[in-house]
């Protein structure tokens, strides 16, 4: 939970006070969980949307839903990277994307959130997030190609 | 390789990230003074309830010995009247106790008792012996009635007696009312009353 938030933030301190903040709220709504089994989900849910919410409140990003309209799909062999590449330098590439493509794509690949979650936690369109998440990953495979040659 | 793919089969990579150990001590004061706070409201509430209960107790215990003080006051006049030289007052006394007093007093009893055994006036007699009736179950009265019937002399308690003892279905009165039965002394409508009690009696 602290990795999803500091993910989102890229700040420890902000970070560790949304999870205390967070499960402090959780043990307080504790009856408003319909599945035990999900505890861990539900408070991981809490997390990204605090997250989330002092993210906005930074105003380092902004999402509006005006890219309703679906952009033509790249080209597959686009989206392929070379074996040699380094998580490490994967990771440094990602930290310097926009904050909004950022986020997208933090909420995709790594918190494993489908688009229409994405779209609820940030209240915009599915199609938007579509866009939104293949313009950051096409930022994504260029960076990590003009970084790798620069 | 897809970069998507890549990217979530190395995902442990992107957690490497650690709370910081200060933030346990954050943590259990931020938990103190969020989550402990209705607690403390129960404190406050439970203070109240406390209060509000000795008040209730308070006022039960000044009810109740108001209540005990009265009692006391009305078993004194009572007990005065019982003991009070006029039989008329003595009478008046039996017929409150009749009447008003449903408690099983000892000391009044034992009064009573005392009543019919000494006193010389047939009414009050006979009054208190209606008075005790009031409790057919307690073994002084029962045997006190019976030793009454044994010494009485005076015909219309004695026939008071009889009834009472018979209402008793008291076996140990066989014996008196045998007695009462032979002792050529005793007024034929006090014999009758003593043969149809025997009677009753071994029913």
């Amino acid at each position: 939970m602290f990795g999803s938030a500091i993910r989102i933030l890229k700040n420890r301190e902000e970070a560790e006070d949304i999870v205390q903040d967070a499960f402090i709220k959780g043990f307080e709504k504790i009856h408003q969980l319909q599945d035990e089994a999900n505890l861990g989900a539900w408070l991981k849910r809490i997390v990204v949307n605090k997250s989330l919410d002092v993210a906005r409140n930074r105003n380092r990003f902004i999402f509006t839903s005006e890219d309703s309209i679906l952009e033509n799909k790249p080209d597959e062999n686009e989206d392929d990277i070379k074996p040699d590449i380094s998580i490490d330098f994967i990771k440094e590439c990602i930290n310097s994307l926009k904050e909004k493509y950022r986020i997208v794509l933090m909420l995709y690949m790594i918190e494993d959130y489908n688009h229409r979650e994405i779209g609820e936690l940030l209240n915009i369109n599915e199609s938007t997030v579509r866009n939104q998440y293949r313009r950051g990953k096409d930022q994504l495979l260029q960076l990590l190609k003009v970084k790798k040659t620069g | 390789m897809k970069l998507e793919e890549y990217i979530k089969e190395n995902k442990t990579h992107f957690d490497s990230e650690k709370m910081s150990s200060s933030s346990d001590l954050a943590f259990e004061k931020l938990l103190k003074s969020k989550l402990h706070q209705p607690k403390k409201q129960k404190v406050v509430y439970l203070k109240y309830v406390t209060v509000a209960a000795s008040v209730v107790l308070a006022f039960s215990v000044f009810l109740w010995w108001n209540q005990q003080e009265e009692i006391s006051k009305e078993k004194q006049i009572l007990l005065a009247n019982l003991e009070n030289d006029s039989a008329g007052k003595r009478l008046e006394g039996v017929y409150a106790f009749n009447d008003e007093y449903v408690k099983e007093d000892k000391k009044i009893i034992a009064t009573l008792i005392g009543i019919l055994h000494k006193d010389e006036n047939a009414n009050v007699k006979i009054a208190t012996i209606d008075a005790l009736l009031k409790f057919p179950k307690n073994e002084q009265i029962r045997t006190n009635l019976i030793t009454a019937l044994q010494n009485e002399k005076a015909p219309l308690v004695q026939i008071r007696l009889i009834k009472a003892l018979s209402f008793l279905r008291e076996n140990r009165a066989q014996k008196p009312l045998e007695e009462l039965i032979n002792n050529e002394e005793t007024y034929p409508i006090v014999k009758n009353n003593a043969t149809l009690a025997m009677v009753e009696i071994k029913q």
